[in-house]
């Protein structure tokens, strides 16, 4: 029980502040908490080129995947000194973004599936940011029941496969050099059987990509299409037909990557309701307004300090498990809360965004994520079955998808009204 | 950070889980027909094998284990649903005299505490609708006032109580045998029942005095805080055991309840709650233990979620277990109803909001001024 860092601990804590104040880019800095909460204060060009540049500053210097092993690029040490990095970067940490699903998800995925020689070739790129990646998993026909992808790759007989079909939700696919895909290649087989996960490099003649705007406006996410796509067996992450395992891996690392790093709006609602208007009056001097802000900081302070549980849990040898998915159910919830909140505040403020920063974009910025965040890496309602069946031991739901997966039924069977 | 307790003391949590283990919900349903304040069999138990010293020093009859055993002993109090004035004694008055109490208090008024003989109380704001008055001659006090609907009130023999303002602020310490005392004729909480007390100059041993009792009496009442959000906490994952249990067990349209996603959606939510008042609880042991700086914060954040998570859970409890879930003899409108009395007490829950955000805007004043 301590709330102060050990002696080795506070030590790395000065390094990393020494290193990180001699070396981030002061200049981007209010440009940098603008992005948290899938902010756009530039274009996303400049900011992925913004973050390339702080994420080879830190591969150099070997501040980079700190809890990767030295051997793939990156610092060898605990997820304790990662936190401690990560609060000592403050608005600096959200030029994590393009990396996030590279290094947080699928890097674990191809630590525990690529044979030595491809994480060799692989995992330093994607440490120093050199090389971007995307998870190309959901379908249109696949996203809750992500098992249930349809994007085939056939063997052609020759060591290659043929992919074809289509991903869609796909982050930052247009800025990606590698994508991880799950692909169908037994429909003979259970649904959870007969997929395989390979790595393509995305400029592979016969994958299109196609921007998909979301409702901030903005286009992170995509359809991608897989036309003919012939890719050589040595891209095959894990073994045939047992993708569904090798899936897993990095979607847990997705809940925990997701449910851990993001704040669920506090600071910019408790600014918001220390402005005062013109006549002079701060919200957060009405009764009604202190108790949100007090429950939302019960909250906020509970998520983050419940990621401290959980590193405790890791250094006394054990998994952190299922439960980090209440990280993200309760904080997507909170976040669009007091989203609506704040905009009810600002009344007629709240009708437009207006300038980068400022109380109503920031809120506006927020409406989007909230709702955002509540179905990205797992919605709310399969949290929910998650923490029911897994956590708390709950009977799992009742299916209806037994049997080869290509006798599944995927829409109401013919003669219906 | 760190924010689990060592294995020594999660050691003693097991011993102490063991005379607990008898506290079924059953026979405290069958208890309340005593008309009793508080289960004093389980109470001289407790208090042989040396439980209600843990936080005592050894001089003044105590086994010095600490306030961190304090935190443990409170959620387990709570899972059990113990109908003893733990918290209240041990953590509320006992903790308060030795923090505001010289060695001399300590050594006369902690060793009852410790063997059981004296049940002490806070008197915290939430009892007084009007400050009491103090009457000082040659640094002595009388008081005058009434603390109304005092929880644990019909056990109590002693209290604690803040009085007066400014440089005569004090803590005192008083003696209950002597006072005025309304039993409540239908307590909230069955469990911990509530009595009027009325002080008409009572004599008062005073423990501080002076512009520095404020900030004591706010340590004081911080710690109890604390501690009764880990009972709230411990009862709060009891009540959700207890309903995943029932959820398993009963069957309708042939299958388990516990099956159907729309219990199952809400047990998640139960689950995320607790486990929000855990992280909060946690951290403010951690606080207690080693940043008292981040007490006064950590204790609001902590009585907030925990709060929640109480209420929620008994609610749930109640809603999972159908009409059987509202009768008395099933005994779940005791989680129900001691839910709703702590959400009143140490301090109404709103109270601690308010001085939260008293706290965070004092803070962000200070990066504000510093930048």
């Amino acid at each position: 029980m301590q709330l102060t860092d050990t002696p080795q601990q506070a030590d790395f804590r000065a390094r990393a502040r020494a290193w990180i104040r001699a070396n981030a880019p002061a200049d981007a800095l209010q440009t940098c908490r603008n992005l948290r909460y899938a902010g756009q204060p530039i274009a996303e060009d400049e900011w992925v080129a913004l973050a390339k540049r702080w994420q080879k500053a830190k591969y150099d210097a070997g501040w980079a995947c700190l809890v990767w092993p030295r051997e793939h690029g990156g610092g060898g040490l605990g997820p304790r000194e990662n936190v401690i990095f990560q609060e000592e970067e403050g608005a600096f940490a959200e030029l994590f973004g393009p990396f996030m699903i590279g290094q947080g998800f699928l890097a674990p995925t191809l630590m525990a599936y690529a044979t030595p020689e491809q994480q060799t070739h692989l995992l330093p790129k994607l440490a120093s940011g050199e090389e971007v990646w995307c998870q190309l998993f959901s379908e249109p026909g696949a996203g809750s029941d992500l098992a249930g992808v349809r994007a085939r790759a056939e063997p052609m007989g020759d060591g290659r496969w043929r992919i074809n079909g289509q991903k869609v939700w796909t982050s930052g696919a247009h800025y990606s050099d590698w994508g991880l895909a799950v692909l169908r290649t037994d429909p003979a087989q259970a649904k959870h059987k007969g997929l395989t996960v390979f790595r393509v490099r995305m400029d592979t003649p016969g994958i299109t990509t196609q921007p998909i705007r979301q409702l901030g406006g903005c286009s992170h996410f995509n359809a991608v299409f897989f036309d003919d796509v012939i890719v050589s067996d040595e891209w095959r992450v894990g073994p045939v037909n047992d993708g569904w395992r090798v899936a897993l891996t990095a979607l847990m690392n997705e809940r925990m990557t997701l449910g851990a790093s993001i704040g669920i709006g506090f600071e910019e609602i408790f600014a918001l309701t220390r402005h005062a208007d013109e006549r002079g009056r701060r919200p957060i001097d009405r009764a009604e307004v202190r108790r949100r802000i007090a429950d939302w900081y019960a909250v906020d302070r509970a998520l983050h300090y419940s990621v401290h549980r959980s590193l405790d849990t890791l250094e006394a040898g054990g998994a952190p498990g299922p439960e980090l998915s209440v990280g993200k159910l309760v904080g997507a919830s909170a976040t669009q809360d007091i989203a609506a909140f704040g905009l009810d505040l600002l009344a007629d403020r709240a009708r437009s965004a207006g300038a980068v920063g400022t109380d109503p974009w920031v809120m506006h910025t927020l409406f989007a994520f909230g709702a955002v965040h509540r179905v990205e890496g797992g919605t709310d309602e399969i949290l929910r079955n998650i923490i029911a069946e897994r956590v708390l031991r709950l009977p799992p739901e009742h299916r209806a998808d037994a049997g080869p997966f290509r006798d599944i039924p995927t829409a109401p069977s013919g003669g219906a009204a | 950070m760190k924010l689990s307790f060592d294995s020594e003391l999660e050691g003693l949590r097991e011993e102490f889980r063991r005379p607990l283990a008898d506290v079924a919900l059953s026979a405290t349903v069958e208890w309340l027909r005593t008309g009793q304040p508080m289960d004093r069999s389980l109470w001289s138990r407790l208090a042989e094998l040396g439980w209600l010293a843990t936080a005592i020093a050894p001089e003044q009859g105590g086994s010095g284990v600490g306030e961190l055993m304090l935190c443990l002993q409170a959620e387990e109090v709570g899972r059990a649903l113990a109908p003893i004035p733990f918290v209240a004694s041990s953590g509320g008055y006992g903790v308060g005299v030795q923090i505001a109490g010289d060695s001399e208090a300590r050594d006369t008024l902690l060793p009852s505490i410790a063997d059981g003989s004296a049940i002490g109380v806070l008197l915290t704001s939430d009892c007084w609708r009007e400050a009491p008055r103090a009457t000082w001659s040659a640094g002595r006090a009388r008081v005058d006032g009434v603390a109304h609907s005092v929880p644990d009130g019909v056990a109590a023999s002693v209290a604690l109580a803040c009085i007066g303002a400014g440089e005569d602020t004090a803590i005192v310490q008083l003696d209950l045998a002597r006072v005025e005392r309304v039993v409540a004729a239908e307590p909230l909480d069955l469990l911990h029942p509530c009595a009027t007390l009325r002080f008409d100059g009572s004599e008062a041993r005073v423990l501080v005095r002076g512009a520095a009792a404020a900030s004591t009496w706010g340590d004081v009442v911080d710690r109890y805080a604390l501690f009764t959000a880990f009972e709230q906490m411990g009862a709060a994952a009891a009540a959700l055991e207890i309903a995943r249990q029932h959820a398993l067990q009963r069957y309708a349209f042939g299958r388990p309840i516990g099956s159907f996603q729309g219990l199952k959606h809400s047990f998640a939510d139960l689950f995320a709650a607790v486990d929000l008042a855990r992280s909060n609880c946690l951290y403010g042991a951690a606080a207690l233990n080693s940043a008292p700086a981040a007490l006064h914060e950590a204790a609001c954040v902590a009585r907030i979620s925990a709060t929640d998570a109480f209420r929620r859970c008994a609610r749930g409890l109640m809603q999972m277990h159908g009409a059987q879930g509202v009768t008395w003899d099933a005994g779940f409108h005791l989680y129900y109803r001691r839910a709703q009395a702590l959400a009143g007490h140490p301090g109404a829950v709103d109270e601690w909001k308010d001085s939260l955000v008293g706290t965070l805007l004092v803070q962000a004043d200070a990066v504000g001024l510093a930048g």
